[in-house]
């Protein structure tokens, strides 16, 4: 192939220009390693934070807020009756609500095990957000803009406050959808969520693929790593600016910490049987939901800044009844074990956990279902700073509409970063001329739900 | 809002051959009427509404029986009231095992006496659907005035360079130098063949360049655009808008002959087919006249466009079923070839841009005019297949005697097959043979009871046999899996060639569906294009057609003013990294404008001047001065414009998932860099059912394949981890611009994969046999890596990291998939020179027989690798290193 000599006499090494005078980099083999900018390392927040780590349950195709955690008398009063709009009939919940701990919140019957964690949940029932539709929805829970591409929350959690743990990712998907959700956008690439696992996950830890060298031993693979970075940096020096090199050369220490951190990390399994029992990680329904809830848990202990987990199909504009008592089956269990758990290991004051989908559904139905309703939902925080047995805002009667206590998504997201100890006015990255937030130029943090 | 639609019923008439039909409210005999209210209604109400009705929200098989209409359609399993034996018959007799309804009690005699009777009257049924009228409420006039629905303008400047140029300076810029010779021949070489130039290409063309710096360049580019590596390259950005796959998704059956497509597209490339007509073949190739076989064959091939998009087949009701893929039709087209999101509108008006809902339901009438043949087999949950097309030239490389064979076992298993179910049946009850045949083949009703004996439920009968309902169930499953065997090949046992694609269908109006719902139809609309973008010339679409063709003449009109546009923006985006419309897929109101209006006009223009030559386009980017810009960084300019909106730089670019493999395979010696004939899905799915998408493109042993990265299977929801780790598109819709992202699992697989180490070790053994020093194997690796000469420094260190690198004892590890010893690999690493003629496996180059491929894939020949030398791992640990590096993976 190229066995003509002229590349022997070396004839091409003199041919480009601008190589020579670069001076190579001193970086050696060790402080490649240690590279005291690493822009993953942990920040000082803002101000004392709340909250150290964030486990984000995305109930994707916006599960109802009317049979689960907004209580609404009337509505149940007047099933039947038209609603406000169009000839569309009014319909009550099919569950029972009753009020549940010492607080008396009032929590339907379709989330039992939950339920009995009333004290501990802030329900913020007063959201409400700019879009019916689910993937702008979806987009903007995740990064507060309906049409463009932007950092997603976690990514500028990572942004703020770095990783406590350089040896996993800092912010980490399981299962997931498309990647713009979890992605870093104009911040580096570095920030962007790390997705484990797949949407049809099978039985076991989830695998991290290509995650043992079968050739190297860690020593050897750490001076191949050396080397490889030793270019990246000429290339960096080169470049001037790149923060696809940069993202290159963090992605690459990551890498390689994570071969051991990871297998380590996703193996569930050697959690005691009693944890497994509770998490449903034996029981079919339960598996694959109880399964990320325990990893969950995994991850905030090591000190995964963010994870989110994901469960779907909530988009129930038919069979209302048979697809919120199937979902709920499935997550009502793993959910409450997770709260205890973090609980008990007492991990839930450091842990904010969040529970909601992209928007909430309609009082009226066509059917059996209920429709797309952005104007008034419900999603519920706990642990981490927030207070429990605490529900703030509402929606009418009817639950159409957030009509106190209203918070947008950008108000949500100014207060997620408030309890991680970020202003989320103060927590700019200045890009193309501008310095962009989360929450644009909105967000309010309602000092009512802090504890 | 609520009147009586006379045109729905005209529907109703024209759509339904039974005379059950023939009666609306006014006609029904007062006594019938009567009839119908006292005995029939209230059965329906009683037994079937909990399970087939609108306000039960179930439609069991599609089926719902609160509604005239909806009775008279039937379900998925047709027409209730057609024939001697109208299943409706069959099912409340309990007349069929498989049909027996209300299927946990039979209804009282008197009531399925009732019944009868009213069908024989004709099914008389006052029912009414509710009837709609959608009527927009948007300003389609005040809509024309958006910049994307005006034509594109003139300039009066005479290029790229004046108009970009003009720009920057307005700005307060200042570009910065040309990039170096060696930075464009990588530059150009990647962005028009994918691939990186060799050695030998690159120590020509810095030859060249000293001579005459222009010449050389021009020289290089149209040697490039002959290449046949540039239909390759150019036709698999194609292949991401129109989101081609091969296979369907969700239940994920594979499109066995989707390659077709794919391979008449890259030749459309490397033609240089005018634009115009690409989109043409796409929409209505088999409306196209062609001269001969050849060309019949290619344009049918082309409408598998049509046919190719991801697909729910487990959906039971055929409507929805039907609107969903018309809707997916829509979306590509509109959005792929003029960034217009038509399918917002579907079920209201669009909420930004002017397209009203009876818009959408206009170009609906015209792909539900439209037979979409995509095949697959029926079984499992697959409830929606149809043919395929037959095409007129027969796959090369078949040999029929002992397919002749083949043939007939099969045709005799399916023999065997009917006749056991016709013996079990008649032990059981039921009846024997396929399923629509014995339903109504006999009016006996004796439900399986032994001759003189006492009565045995079905279930008894088959426990005595050490069977349950689920043997008969997998039994008929057997005998529709054989009968659609047998459907693929013709007597002589030799496979029929199919294509996906389409063909005219039953022509007509589509309803507008009320919030899309199929059970809301509201009134007809004509067929048509969006009104805001009805432009002098918009095509009249004639009664008896589908509109394909007009639909195909309205988008690639030179009138349209959003189909050149769109496409400009895309070369321009492949060609600099950045598009002049951000928002490449929308170029309505929630779009973004253009970064340069007058740029993006008069590409357009140049591109219908120049008869939608692509080729010309790509010609004329790169020759300008602004393509071939040094992508140096400059602080000042940064700062002003750190998106580089201006172009004072070219954009370093991270390189594609299909580059980064071609690349390592080509300097690793392995690319077999001609083109499989097929794809190695061809050889898993062929006519079965496979419903097993990451079991199957796990089976596939893509580490191995030596075929350029386009031709790795295309499995949605399952692409392989080279692809869909480095940020390929699942091809679920329309992909204008994919996301380049950053993260560890792409380091892992640069790191650990077979893929990567397989490469590494392939490249190690290749320098190994051409340069026996190391200082030369380290300096020609970097040459082949990097596209340029290693400083002295890189080689020194380059020798330092070798001399000492030491594998040392890699941990014991459990036996995972990503880690095996090289011992498994195959006959690849036995290639002995640099030579890469040898064929790679996987794909193979001639279309198989169908049925050969149901068994699986042989495993790799148990090859015994000669163990790699303590030189050749150092050397591979190197190798591997630099396809580890930024740059690497980066143009510049």
């Amino acid at each position: 192939m190229f066995r003509n000599d002229f590349t022997r006499r070396g004839a091409l090494q003199t041919l480009t220009t601008g190589l020579g005078g670069i001076a190579l980099s001193a970086l050696t083999s060790q402080n490649s390693r240690a590279d005291s900018s690493n822009p993953l390392a942990a920040k000082q927040p803002h101000f004392e934070p709340r909250a150290k780590n964030i486990i984000y349950l995305f109930m994707g195709g916006a599960p109802s807020h009317l049979d689960t955690f907004d209580y609404k008398p009337q509505l149940t009063k007047d099933t039947g009756k038209p609603g406000k709009y169009g000839d569309k009939a009014l319909m009550g919940s099919n569950w029972d609500f009753r009020q549940r701990g010492e607080s008396g919140l009032w929590i339907s019957d379709v989330f039992p095990k939950v339920a009995e964690h009333a004290d501990d949940l802030c329900l913020l029932r007063g959201m409400h957000g700019d879009t019916p539709n689910h993937q702008p929805a979806v987009t903007s829970t995740h990064t507060g803009s309906v049409n463009f591409i932007r950092p997603s929350v976690g990514s500028w959690a990572l942004y703020g406050l770095g990783n406590e743990n350089t040896n996993v990712p800092g912010y980490i998907v399981l299962g997931g959808g498309a990647k713009n959700n979890y992605g870093s956008a104009f911040l580096p690439a570095y920030y962007q969520g790390t997705m484990i696992g797949s949407r049809n996950p099978s039985p076991g830890p989830p695998r991290v693929p290509n995650i043992r060298n079968a050739k190297m031993d860690a020593a050897a693979q750490r001076s191949q790593l050396d080397f490889v970075q030793w270019l990246n940096q000429q290339q960096l020096q080169r470049d001037g600016h790149s923060p696809q090199t940069e993202g290159m050369i963090q992605s690459a220490e990551l890498a390689y910490h994570m071969q051991t951190s990871m297998p380590e990390l996703l193996d569930y399994e050697s959690e005691n049987p009693a944890t497994l029992e509770a998490y449903g990680v034996n029981n079919s329904a339960t598996a694959n939901f109880g399964k990320q809830c325990l990893l969950a848990r995994r991850m905030v202990e090591r000190g995964v800044r963010f994870v989110e987990i994901t469960h779907g199909n909530w988009d129930h504009h038919d069979k209302l009844k048979e697809g919120m008592e199937k979902n709920c089956g499935e997550t009502d269990g793993p959910i409450a074990a997770l709260l205890a758990d973090l609980k008990q290991r007492d991990l839930l004051k450091d842990t904010l956990v969040m529970w909601g989908g992209e928007f909430g559904r309609t009082p009226q139905t066509g059917g059996t279902g209920r429709g797309h309703n952005n104007k008034g939902y419900t999603t519920w925080m706990a642990g981490g700073g927030v207070k429990g047995g605490f529900s703030y805002g509402g929606t009418d009667e009817h639950g159409y509409e957030a009509v106190e206590g209203r918070m947008h998504i950008h108000d949500w997201h100014a207060t997620i970063l408030h309890l991680l100890g970020l202003d989320h006015e103060k927590l700019t990255y200045r890009y193309a001329g501008r310095d962009f937030r989360l929450t644009d130029v909105h967000g309010h943090v309602p000092k009512e739900i802090l504890a | 809002m609520k009147s009586q639609s006379s045109a729905l019923k005209l529907l109703l008439f024209a759509a339904l051959a039974s005379p059950a039909a023939l009666h609306a409210q006014e006609s029904i005999p007062a006594e019938q009427l009567d009839y119908f209210e006292n005995h029939v209604r209230p059965a329906l109400v009683k037994y079937c509404y909990e399970c087939h009705s609108v306000d039960s929200g179930e439609s069991r098989g599609g089926l719902y029986l609160d509604t005239r209409d909806g009775m008279r359609e039937g379900g998925s399993t047709g027409p209730l009231f057609e024939g001697d034996y109208p299943l409706f018959i069959d099912a409340i007799t309990w007349a069929d095992p498989d049909f027996e309804m209300p299927p946990k009690q039979k209804m009282p005699d008197d009531v399925i006496e009732h019944l009868k009777n009213w069908v024989e009257m004709g099914a008389p049924d006052p029912r009414e659907r509710e009837t709609f009228h959608v009527e927009t409420e948007i300003d389609i006039e005040a809509g024309k005035d958006h910049w994307a629905y005006q034509r594109p303008a003139r300039s009066a400047a005479r290029s790229i360079d004046e108009i970009v140029t003009k720009k920057r300076t307005a700005e307060g810029l200042k570009a910065v130098d040309p990039a170096d010779s060696l930075t464009l021949l990588r530059r150009l070489t990647f962005d028009l063949t994918g691939l990186p130039p060799t050695p030998p290409e690159v120590k020509a063309f810095h030859e060249a360049y000293k001579k005459n710096a222009e010449a050389a360049i021009t020289e290089k580019i149209d040697q490039l655009l002959d290449s046949p590596h540039y239909g390759e390259r150019w036709g698999r950005h194609w292949l991401d808008v129109v989101r081609y796959g091969e296979s369907s998704g969700t239940l994920n059956i594979i499109y066995p002959y989707a390659w077709r497509f794919r391979n008449y597209v890259i030749d459309s490339f490397n033609e240089d087919k005018p634009y115009d007509r690409l989109l043409t073949e796409h929409l209505a190739g088999d409306l196209l006249p062609a001269s001969n076989d050849e060309e019949r064959q290619k344009l049918l091939i082309a409408t598998g466009y049509l046919a190719l998009g991801p697909k729910k087949q487990n959906e039971k009701d055929r409507r929805a079923f039907a609107m969903n893929l018309i809707d997916e039709q829509i979306d590509t087209t509109t959005r792929g070839f003029m960034a217009t999101t038509v399918a917002c509108a579907r079920c209201h008006d669009h909420k930004f841009d002017p397209i009203a809902t009876t818009d959408y339901y206009a170009m609906a009438g015209i792909f539900q005019s439209t037979d979409t043949l995509w095949g697959t087999i029926a079984g499992n949950q697959n409830h929606r297949t149809t043919e395929l097309l037959e095409l007129p030239i027969p796959d090369k490389g078949l040999s029929s005697e002992d397919q002749r064979e083949a043939y007939e076992a099969k045709k005799q298993r399916l023999a065997e097959l009917i006749q056991k179910n016709k013996e079990l049946r008649s032990m059981v009850g039921g009846k024997g043979g396929g399923k629509g045949k014995g339903r109504r083949a006999q009016g006996d009703q004796n439900q399986g009871n032994t001759p003189g004996g006492e009565t045995k439920s079905r279930e008894e009968l088959l426990a005595e046999m050490g069977m349950n309902g689920r043997s008969l169930v997998a039994l008929k499953q057997q005998i529709m899996r054989a009968q659609s065997e047998l459907k693929f090949l013709n007597p002589d046992g030799s496979a029929k060639t199919f294509g996906m694609g389409a063909r005219e269908g039953n022509i007509g109006d589509s309803n507008v569906l009320v919030t899309g719902d199929v059970n809301k139809p509201a009134q007809m609309v004509e067929r048509g294009f969006p009104e805001v973008l009805h432009f002098q010339g918009t095509p009249e679409i004639p009664g008896n057609a589908s509109g394909r063709l007009q639909l195909a003449e309205w988008i690639a009109s030179p009138n349209n003013p959003l189909t050149a546009r769109v496409m400009v923006n895309r070369i321009w985006m492949h060609l600099t990294g950045k598009p002049i419309v951000e928002t490449m897929d929308n170029f309505g109101m929630t779009g973004l404008p253009p970064s340069n209006p007058e740029l993006l006009d008069h590409l357009a223009v140049r591109f219908m001047e120049n008869n939608w030559s692509i080729k010309q386009l790509v010609r004329d980017i790169t020759l300008s001065d602004t393509y071939q810009l040094a992508s140096t960084f400059n602080e000042a300019n940064y700062a002003v414009d750190p998106d580089n909106k201006t172009h004072w730089r070219a954009n370093p670019r991270q390189l594609d998932a299909e580059s980064l493999r071609d690349q390592m395979l080509v300097v690793s010696g392995l690319l077999d860099r001609e083109r499989p004939e097929t794809s190695m899905t061809h050889e898993l799915g062929d006519s079965r059912l496979t419903n097993r998408g990451r079991d199957a493109v796990q089976s596939l042993d893509t580490a191995q394949f030596r075929g350029r990265s386009l031709y790795l299977p295309i499995l949605r929801e399952a692409l392989p981890d080279e692809l869909g780790l480095f940020d390929f598109p699942d091809p679920m819709g329309t992909i204008g611009q994919r996301s380049p992202t950053n993260v560890a699992p792409q380091s892992l697989h640069l790191m650990n994969s077979d893929l990567v180490q397989h490469q590494s070790h392939s490249m190690a053994k290749l320098l190994e046999r051409n340069f026996s020093s190391p200082r030369e194997q380290v300096s020609n690796a970097f040459l082949l890596s990097y596209s340029r000469p290693a400083t002295d420094d890189e080689i020194a260190r380059g020798l330092q990291f070798i001399r000492d690198f030491e594998p040392g004892d890699p941990p014991a590890t459990e036996p995972l998939a990503s880690s095996l010893p090289y011992g498994r690999q195959g006959p690849a690493m036995t290639s002995n020179d640099g030579d890469n003629s040898e064929p790679g496996r996987g794909a193979r180059k001639k279309g198989g027989p169908r049925g050969k491929s149901s068994t699986p894939r042989p495993a790799p020949p148990e090859q015994t690798q000669p163990p790699i030398t303590e030189d050749q791992a150092k050397l591979a640990a190197f190798c591997q290193a630099l396809m580890m590096s930024a740059e690497f993976r980066m143009i510049h």
